[in-house]
């Protein structure tokens, strides 16, 4: 649940960052499918390792 | 003599499932809500009020003009700080209290209250900001007045007096660490517009360095920031100049570092903040004098188009993907017990097999996007991606049951017509590159993206989406060990969380999606079959297929 959290955590201040200007290097309009990829990768790589 | 019924008969009679209260919810279900409303409140008093009004007024206007963003900023800061940081200190307390709350009624008083504090707040917003003169401080002071009473009212509507008292008085150093936060974050705000030029400068001066070992002649104009060849240039403006990235990579480093702190030796570990924020910083130079390149071969539309959108993402999933999975197997940084399991494997049940589908055809996506203009010529990517994951994992699948039933395509054929209706109801959508797209391509070339682009749709899309929201999120969000949860499990916060981030990632039909999430989790919750909840997802994605290829709605791929 460690890890879902900070995701939720992530994607919050992701969408608190993106609300301000209009992002040239990080694309607002990318950032769901971004974000979803990276929490996902980081939920498979958490899940090997020890119970 | 005929005893009467016990007092709590109908609780016994209709089993546990009915003890609670009519509409009692648990402590993770409220605290949701409650930023729900609390998001929902700030976006429409962000849109609506504009303190630039307020600017040179004097008095307490003048200071909500001067000083109301930076605070609205703290109070965000400081929210989210207590919230992370608290959680932690009253983890042990959390399942009773939960427990509790969900054998009792919100206390709708206080939702009257609070929307008796907002109506008053709203009135009092409008004459505030109409920019007339009688705005004096009494005014200015209802105004806070109401928006405190709105703030409090909506957090003891969810969160009870007596347990709100026990959670604050639990979260100890919590509060302190968020005042911190919230009192430094106008500093870092103001600090960070100041780094703008220094870093847009250095960015300039890398991105020329780089490519003065490609190219014969680079053209500067350091004035503008303008850098590039004879062919093609472009201008480094402040968004470009890595600062992003690198508070991206900031906010991730450090919560990786305090989420998993047992698993990392202190203080070197620390290490891995500035290690992401050099590497995302000199990516972003990478990535510039790459867009450079590929507008010099004659690529314009893709540099400006779809690698320019795509290329900073890829760069930050990259590096905080490479610093989580190195990290942890370098003993240096590892605590040994850490590096031990990674290696060896040792595992909660993994979601692999359910998500490593969906996750390639995100990867996919975005490499198709970065190597596209407007017309995503290499979408056949994301099927091939996704066909070729779930060929590799087809032994786990094996063991799930994928029939379905009549009721299937009914909640698929219900979803398309949500899906066109909300549709029509939002309005004109901007023109689709594709009929454009298509034309130019051969015709041999279009029939087997078209062939690729439906083929995705209706098999490997609703296969891979399936298995990552309804077989692994909304079963994960009920239990850790998810794979002991039957498919037929809800709760209301697994449902409304798994079908949210589903419909988050269709972007503007976030609520068409979040609606045909709820629908495909009621499809696979009826019979207790995944294959339910794929079917209709498939059937909705079919029947999409048929209206924009016969009907030439190209807007809705």
């Amino acid at each position: 649940m460690k890890a879902v959290g900070m995701m939720l955590l992530l994607v919050g201040a992701m969408t608190a960052a993106n609300a301000v200007p209009a992002a040239p290097e990080i694309d607002g309009g990318s950032a769901a499918s971004a974000v979803a990829l990276l929490s996902g990768s980081l939920l498979v790589l958490r899940s090997r390792r020890k119970k | 003599m005929i005893n009467p019924p016990p007092r709590d008969s109908s609780a016994l009679l209709l089993g546990p499932r009915f003890r609670g209260k009519p509409l009692s919810i648990g402590l993770a279900t409220r605290v949701v809500c409650l930023i729900g409303i609390f998001v929902l409140e700030l976006v429409v008093i962000s849109t609506w009020l504009d303190t630039g009004v307020l600017y040179g007024r004097g008095g307490l206007a003048g200071a909500v003009a001067d000083f109301g963003a930076h605070t609205l900023n703290s109070l965000v800061v400081f929210s989210t700080v207590l919230l992370a940081f608290g959680y932690s200190k009253v983890k042990y307390k959390v399942a009773p209290i939960g427990d509790q709350l969900a054998n009792a009624s919100p206390e709708w008083r206080f939702l009257a209250g609070h929307c008796a504090a907002m109506t008053v707040f709203a009135i009092l917003s409008s004459l505030l900001f109409s920019g007339k003169s009688f705005v004096g401080n009494a005014l200015v002071l209802a105004w806070l007045a109401a928006g405190v009473c709105g703030i409090v009212t909506a957090l003891l509507f969810f969160i009870p007096p007596r347990t709100l008292r026990e959670l604050m008085g639990g979260a100890g150093s919590a509060w302190l660490y968020a005042a911190a936060a919230a009192a430094v974050t106008p500093a870092l705000v103001n600090t960070g517009r100041r780094l703008w030029d220094p870093a847009t400068v250095l960015t300039f001066w890398l991105v020329k360095s780089i490519l003065s070992a490609f190219v014969g002649q680079v053209i500067t104009i350091p004035a503008t920031a303008t850098i590039g060849t004879p062919k093609f240039s472009i201008a480094i403006l402040h968004g470009c100049s890595g600062l992003e990235g690198v508070g991206l990579m900031l906010i991730f480093s450090a919560l990786w570092l305090w989420f998993f702190r047992d698993d990392y030796r202190f203080p070197r570990a620390l290490l891995i903040v500035p290690i992401g924020i050099l590497a995302i910083f000199l990516l972003n130079a990478v990535r510039i004098a790459s867009l450079i390149l590929i507008g010099n071969a004659g690529a314009s539309a893709i540099a400006l188009g779809g690698f320019h959108s795509q290329a900073g993402w890829i760069a930050f999933n990259g590096v905080a993907l490479a610093l989580a999975s190195v990290t942890l197997r370098m003993p240096w940084l590892s605590s040994n017990r850490t590096v031990a399991a990674v290696e060896e494997g040792l595992a909660e049940p993994s979601p692999a097999g359910y998500l490593m589908p969906f996750l390639a055809i995100l990867a996919a996506g975005m490499i198709s996007r970065a190597t596209s203009g407007s017309f995503e010529w290499l979408y056949p990517l994301r099927f091939v991606a996704a066909a070729g994951t779930l060929i590799w994992f087809r032994r786990k699948y094996a063991r799930m049951n994928w029939r379905f039933g009549w009721a299937a395509p009914l909640a698929g054929g219900v979803v398309f017509v949500l899906w066109i209706g909300l549709d029509r109801m939002a309005g004109t959508h901007s023109e689709s590159a594709l009929p454009a797209g298509l034309a130019a391509l051969p015709v041999a070339a279009r029939m087997v993206w078209l062939a690729f682009r439906t083929l995705a749709a209706v098999i490997t899309v609703p296969i891979s989406e399936e298995l990552a929201f309804r077989g692994f999120l909304l079963r994960r969000l009920i239990s850790s060990d998810f794979e002991s949860v039957s498919f037929q499990r809800w709760s209301f916060l697994a449902v409304a969380v798994s079908s949210l981030a589903f419909g988050l990632l269709h972007g503007d039909r976030w609520i068409a999606g979040s609606l045909a999430g709820v629908l495909y989790a009621v499809a696979q919750k009826r019979r207790g079959r995944i294959g339910d909840a794929v079917a209709a997802h498939a059937v909705t994605n079919a029947l999409i297929c048929i209206w924009v290829l016969w009907g030439g709605h190209w807007n809705l791929w």
